[in-house]
């Protein structure tokens, strides 16, 4: 059983305005439990729209949205508290929502509220904080003192200790610098990896895309374009830099060489692949 | 030098940019990039040293303003620049500060929405506005102040692919109408389109240089906690095994060529 679908799903803004908008349109996904699925697509193709959706902070204009199996929107049967439990959204810039007076305590929020105290609330804090590789000594400090790059960490922290089923990050990574991001990025590799959740990330770095995900769902204009293997995705690189969506520059050499007339293959968007290839076809 | 730091925040940087010059700053978060920006429009001043905008010194009292419309900067985060309802009315509020007659406004106004793409918003709200919309809009904010000088500290941070290669192109093309543009990115790919890169690291510049110059020391580039740009890693490897690429290639359509000619 998938542990998010949903049905023509179908989200209008602004209805009844002259700034109406229909953000996503019937989109019909399912993702299995465990499963690691990029989102990519252009600014204002749905993306963040459609997750919205995933742990009911929107509602469906039509259409509908299934976790475990349940109609999130069936009225009687709805718990939005329990889903929110069990969806766990880390928006974009999540640092601008750290607020407490200790990293400790600002990571224990969600937990807290959850009911959790005393030793097992210390422990899910202390799991959450190590998942993110925030020292101890950090824990104590206001967040407002650290880093860019640590005050991220600790936003996600407050995610992870709610211990969601399924984790969904916008740009989780975004204007931090290399190392910060590289840094991000193993993070939810590690922790999908050791926990074996679902994990749903939206990213405009392909390179990031490229080395987590199982399955990338592409949207353009509110629509699903594809959703296929990462593989697949990319053997359409040249049509997604055709939408706007930038592609790694390894894939670019090869859709360049065979415009050239090369016979390569170009699905290729890592740079161990692409030195084989091009062994291959200077050997 | 801030607070409660022991290190400064920048440490004994002489630098010096021409009129018209492509410059880009790149470091990783905390190596100085921002603080020494927030100098060349007197959002801070020296503890020691001395910053010099167009022959003015920023540690003049009276000439703050006069520098202030040498130098424009745009920030990461748009929300934080944006003070109108109305996007043309956001886009109008420096020139309008400035005393520019209201024809000339109009005029500068909607020249500054269409090079960045917001012509069609000018009435629009800003908060109905997508992150990379609303950059682009602080964007126009200072083209319309017509500032010699513009410093982007990570604008294209925020935006999607497409809204950062046309801000790149805009950016490009500011330069070539003979502004000087300072632009502090992570993004390698961006540095490439500069015509001078600067590398600072804990407060001090640590390389100046073109961006061939700069990308053909990849262990410095590391160390700096930077990466080379795809392309010019990918280069790098085939040279390891063996195959005659010529150092510097930098994008994906020389090391193209570079193949093309091994064949």
């Amino acid at each position: 059983m998938p542990v998010i679908k949903t049905e023509n799903l179908t989200h209008v803004y602004g209805r009844g305005t002259p700034y109406m908008r229909t953000a996503i349109n019937n989109i019909s996904i399912e993702i299995n439990e465990g499963e690691f699925v990029g989102i990519i697509g252009h600014t204002g193709s749905g993306k963040s729209t459609l997750i919205q959706h995933l742990n009911g902070l929107l509602k469906p204009s039509s259409g509908s949205v299934f976790v475990d199996g349940a109609d999130i929107w069936d009225k009687g049967k709805s718990n939005l508290k329990q889903l929110r439990l069990n969806v766990g959204l880390v928006f974009q810039y999540p640092e601008y929502q750290l607020f407490e007076e200790t990293v400790f305590r600002d990571v224990a929020y969600g937990p807290k509220n959850l009911g959790l105290e005393g030793e097992q609330l210390n422990k899910i804090v202390e799991y959450a904080c190590n998942a993110v590789g925030l020292e101890p000594d950090l824990w104590e400090k206001s967040p407002f003192e650290l880093s860019g790059g640590q005050k991220r960490r600790a936003a996600i922290a407050g995610v992870l200790a709610m211990e969601p089923k399924v984790l969904i990050l916008d740009e989780p990574a975004a204007g931090l610098d290399p190392a910060g991001h590289k840094a991000i990025m193993s993070i939810i590799r590690e922790y999908h990896a050791a926990k074996k959740n679902t994990v749903i990330l939206i990213s405009h770095t392909m390179d990031d895309i490229a080395a987590s995900a199982d399955r990338v769902l592409v949207l353009s204009g509110g629509e699903v374009f594809d959703f296929d293997t990462v593989d697949r995705i990319f053997s359409r690189a040249d049509e997604l830099e055709k939408m706007g969506l930038s592609i790694p520059q390894v894939a670019k050499v090869f859709i360049g060489l065979k415009e050239r007339g090369i016979p390569v293959n170009t699905g290729i968007y890592t740079i161990q692949a692409a030195r084989e290839e091009i062994k291959r076809l200077i050997c | 030098m801030y607070d409660g730091q022991e290190s400064a925040a920048v440490d004994n940087v002489t630098i010096s940019i021409s009129q018209g010059e492509y410059v880009a700053v790149l470091g990783r978060n905390g190596s100085g990039k921002s603080t020494l920006a927030k100098h060349f429009n007197v959002i801070l001043l020296p503890d020691s040293g001395t910053v010099v905008v167009d022959n003015m010194t920023t540690s003049d009292d009276g000439l703050i303003f006069d520098i202030r419309r040498t130098v424009g900067m745009v920030f990461q985060n748009p929300d934080n620049q944006i003070v109108a309802t109305v996007v043309e009315d956001d886009v109008a509020f420096a020139p309008e500060n400035l005393g520019i007659p209201p024809s000339e406004i109009r005029e500068r106004v909607d020249g500054a929405l269409k090079s960045v793409g917001m012509y069609e918003f000018r009435k629009h709200a800003p908060h109905q506005l997508s992150g990379g919309q609303k950059q682009r809009v602080a964007i126009a904010g200072v083209l319309a102040m017509q500032s010699k000088c513009i410093v982007f500290d990570e604008a294209s941070s925020m935006l999607d692919p497409k809204g950062r290669r046309e801000l790149t192109a805009t950016i490009k093309k500011l330069n070539q109408d003979g502004a000087t543009v300072i632009n502090i990115t992570h993004f390698m790919d961006e540095a490439i389109e500069a015509d001078r890169v600067i590398v600072m690291d804990k407060g001090r510049v640590l390389l100046d240089g073109t961006p061939r110059d700069i990308f053909a020391d990849r262990k410095l580039l590391e160390d700096a906690g930077l990466d080379l740009p795809q392309a010019a890693a990918l280069a790098d490897c085939l040279r390891q095994d063996g195959l005659d690429i010529k150092s510097g290639v930098l994008t994906a359509d020389e090391l193209v060529e570079e193949i093309i000619c091994l064949l």
